[in-house]
């Protein structure tokens, strides 16, 4: 990830779940922490889209999208050149999906409800480790 | 009894020619006259001479008995013409006359008496004879004795019996025939048997049959067949034929033939008669002793097949191979075979034995049933059928799929399975026509084949049915679980997150809405906690997200007991297996955490020759039983509505083993 060294601070961030309220919160929840929401998405084609436009630092992907797997989000992103970091958020909480995450290329897991800019840092901070 | 023995003896001189009978009655006659002079000489010295002439009587009355009136005729005359000469006084010619009439007389009647006693005795004899060869035959029927060494026996004794050159048994068979099937001669020679014999080219079987009574022949008629070469053979002259009847029908005869054109006395077809009716009675006997048997064998097959369809899984087709091997068996037909009507109007080949071409009716072979054939007819009629091919008096053409067969017979029944024509099982012979109970006794296999498959058919539905409950339900439950997480977990997930920003908004002078909010939050996170609990024992999420490897593990790592997990699988399954895999490792883990006391639990799941194979096993205390309350019912019901199998062993003190094997149908 060339333009993402370690150390590098995150800033522009997309998030992609299908809850619009959700999305709404979170953005503030974000922003407030100093993380910009450059994008929502609420479908996989959507967010690819966005990914590809935005080129966020990072990207919030739930797990379930809908009817669509987030999961498989993950891995196409994580398969493009010079990609974001992923972070997946969820309502379940993490021992219920800690074997989902850890299969993923993901950089980590936020459970939605302890969301915030400090907790997404943190777990791109541990992933890069 | 002195006579029986004299005229046995006497026999032989009574059947040689006349002169030699005569010659030996005279001169023994002659002996005995010497005899007598010498004992009269004697007396006369002390009796009067004219008394003693009764003496001569002693010569007289042995010849008589011996060798008839004739010998003891002359043997008077010279009684009578030696005591004139060498005894009697003078002028005694008066009464010598006399004596000599007396003599006569006396002669004459005793060679009545004797005659008759002979003829009496020699009857006594023959009727001996009979009777002891009546029983002797009579044994071997009770004996079981094979039929063939019964035949023979009959046809010895016969022939021996009525002084016969020749005794043949034959028995009549459908098509006008008759087979020979024993014979005995007095000369050693080999005679044609088993040979099937026009009847129509012999009188006296022919007229046997047409009567049904005996017929006696004393001018053979000469034709081609074997019984005519045989009688020019041996040169016989006289004939006579005996029904054997049995159940009111001629089913064979007894022939007895001589050369002697008047060999046979008139009571020798009354004589016969006893035999063929200790005959008829053997066979009736031996036939029923053969139904009984075919019976007893049936009912052993029935049941056979019986058991094997009430056993059947899935698949009856072990019940179509066992039916077509029994048909053939037991119902004396060459060839079977079983097969299912399609809706296309042709016929599926299940089973068969017995075709030459066996390909053309190798199982799962279609075919149109053609006209005519015992299948078409029971696909048009819904009923029994049969065809003849020979031996009727319109003998049809074979359809051109028995070509090469040469099948004579053939009958066919309906496989009704609830009251829809399914299909049909047909037999065929090649030798003749089938046996007229065949239609039955076909239908008691039709109806075992029509119960397997109602009963596979049922067990199908009703697996498929259970199927559909337990997907139905798991497909509700994971709505549920599905509902709850979009709907109420991901409201409060926001509304905590909300609050949260708020709490972050409120100004540091008011520290108690600070506190409440962030208490209000603490009080959303712990519902959430609450709810999370609730749905995932609704229906694991990761299930459905992540497939089974990711639900055992994170099963595993929720355990309160160490569990070693392999999991050697390298896709997705059908969901419905997908559940009852992980519902039997779930169920089987909380019963270990429950009750087993145990230290560890392997839990192995892979895939094993098109199947997902599951093992469950922990090291406690055993003993776990299914319908103590346990969860191992619901595991039985959830594995076998998916045709699954499942082992449970668990020996007190011995762990508790768990093995489950679900087909697959990989997705």
């Amino acid at each position: 990830m060339l333009w993402c060294n370690a150390g590098a601070v995150v800033r522009r961030c997309v998030i992609v779940d299908d809850n619009e309220r959700f999305l709404a919160v979170a953005r503030s929840s974000l922003e407030r922490g100093g993380l910009e929401v450059v994008g929502t998405a609420t479908t996989t084609t959507q967010a690819l889209e966005l990914i590809g436009a935005l080129r966020p630092d990072v990207v919030l992907v739930d797990i379930a999208i809908g009817t669509e797997s987030g999961l498989d989000l993950v891995h196409r992103i994580a398969a493009a050149e010079a990609g974001p970091q992923v972070v997946l958020i969820s309502t379940r909480r993490e021992e219920d999906v800690a074997e989902l995450v850890s299969a993923s290329p993901a950089a980590g897991f936020v459970w939605k409800a302890d969301l915030s800019a400090r907790a997404v840092r943190d777990v791109v901070a541990s992933g890069e480790q | 009894m002195w006579w029986r023995r004299e005229s046995s003896d006497a026999s032989g001189f009574l059947t040689g020619s006349p002169p030699r009978r005569w010659a030996g009655g005279v001169f023994i006659g002659a002996g005995l006259v010497v005899l007598v002079t010498g004992l009269v000489a004697i007396l006369n010295l002390s009796l009067p001479p004219r008394g003693l002439l009764v003496l001569y009587l002693l010569a007289v009355l042995p010849v008589a008995i011996h060798w008839g009136a004739g010998p003891a005729a002359l043997v008077s005359a010279l009684s009578v013409a030696t005591f004139v000469l060498v005894i009697a006084p003078a002028h005694s010619e008066g009464p010598a006359v006399v004596a000599f009439a007396v003599f006569l007389a006396a002669a004459f009647v005793v060679d009545e008496l004797a005659a008759g006693l002979r003829l009496s005795a020699a009857r006594s004899r023959e009727l001996a004879d009979e009777q002891s060869a009546l029983r002797r035959v009579a044994m071997l029927a009770a004996r079981e004795t094979p039929a063939t060494e019964l035949f023979e026996a009959v046809t010895r004794e016969v022939g021996l019996l009525c002084a016969a050159d020749l005794a043949r048994l034959g028995r009549y068979e459908p098509g006008g025939t008759v087979a020979g099937i024993a014979a005995w001669s007095r000369a050693p020679t080999r005679l044609p048997d088993g040979v099937r014999i026009a009847v129509g080219e012999v009188g006296v079987a022919r007229e046997v049959q047409r009567t049904g009574g005996p017929v006696r022949v004393s001018d053979v008629p000469l034709g081609n067949d074997e019984i005519a070469a045989s009688v020019r053979e041996f040169g016989l002259r006289s004939l006579i034929g005996c029904p054997i009847v049995v159940r009111g029908e001629p089913w064979g005869l007894v022939v007895v033939a001589a050369r002697n054109p008047r060999a046979f006395p008139p009571e020798t077809e009354e004589r016969l008669l006893r035999f063929t009716e200790l005959v008829a009675t053997a066979v009736t006997n031996a036939e029923a002793r053969a139904e009984l048997r075919r019976n007893a064998d049936e009912q052993a097959a029935l049941r056979r097949v019986a058991t094997l369809a009430a056993r059947g899984g899935a698949d009856p087709s072990p019940v179509f191979r066992a039916v077509a091997d029994q048909v053939v068996g037991l119902l004396g037909a060459d060839s079977t075979a079983v097969l299912r009507f399609e809706s296309d109007g042709t016929a599926t080949y299940l089973a068969s034995r017995g075709w030459r071409d066996a390909e053309r009716r190798r199982p799962g072979a279609r075919w149109r049933p053609e006209t005519p054939s015992v299948i078409e007819r029971v696909l048009r009629t819904g009923r029994s059928a049969r065809l003849d091919y020979t031996g009727v008096a319109e003998p049809l053409e074979p359809a051109p799929s028995l070509g090469g067969e040469e099948i004579t017979s053939a009958v066919a029944s309906p496989i009704v399975v609830e009251s829809r024509l399914w299909g049909s099982i047909g037999v065929a012979s090649r030798a003749g026509p089938l046996p007229p109970d065949t239609e039955d006794r076909l239908v008691a296999f039709t109806e075992i084949v029509a119960t397997a498959i109602a009963n596979t058919e049922s067990r199908a539905q009703l697996a498929a049915s259970r199927a559909r409950v337990i997907a139905a339900a798991d497909a509700t439950r994971r709505r549920l679980e599905r509902d709850l997480h979009d709907g109420a977990q991901q409201r409060l997930v926001s509304l905590a997150l909300e609050l949260r920003n708020v709490e972050a908004e409120v100004p540091d002078e008011l520290p108690g809405l600070s506190a409440d909010l962030s208490r209000l939050a603490a009080d959303v996170t712990t519902v959430l906690d609450e709810l999370r609990e609730l749905s995932r024992g609704i229906h694991p999420a990761i299930l459905s997200e992540g497939g089974l490897g990711p639900a055992l593990r994170t099963l595993a790592r929720r355990s309160p007991v160490p569990v070693e997990l392999a999991v050697r699988l390298d896709h997705r399954y059908d969901e419905a297996v997908e559940v009852a895999a992980y519902y039997v490792a779930s169920e089987a883990l909380t019963n270990t955490v429950k009750h087993a006391q145990a230290t560890y639990v392997e839990l192995v799941v892979e895939e094993r020759g098109g199947e997902l194979y599951l093992l469950v096993h922990d090291d406690g205390v055993g003993g776990a039983a299914q319908g103590r309350g346990t969860g191992l019912t619901g595991l039985y019901d959830r594995v076998e509505a998916l045709g699954g199998t499942i082992r449970v062993s668990s020996p007190a003190d011995d762990g508790t083993r768990i093995e489950v094997a679900l087909p697959l149908t990989p997705r």
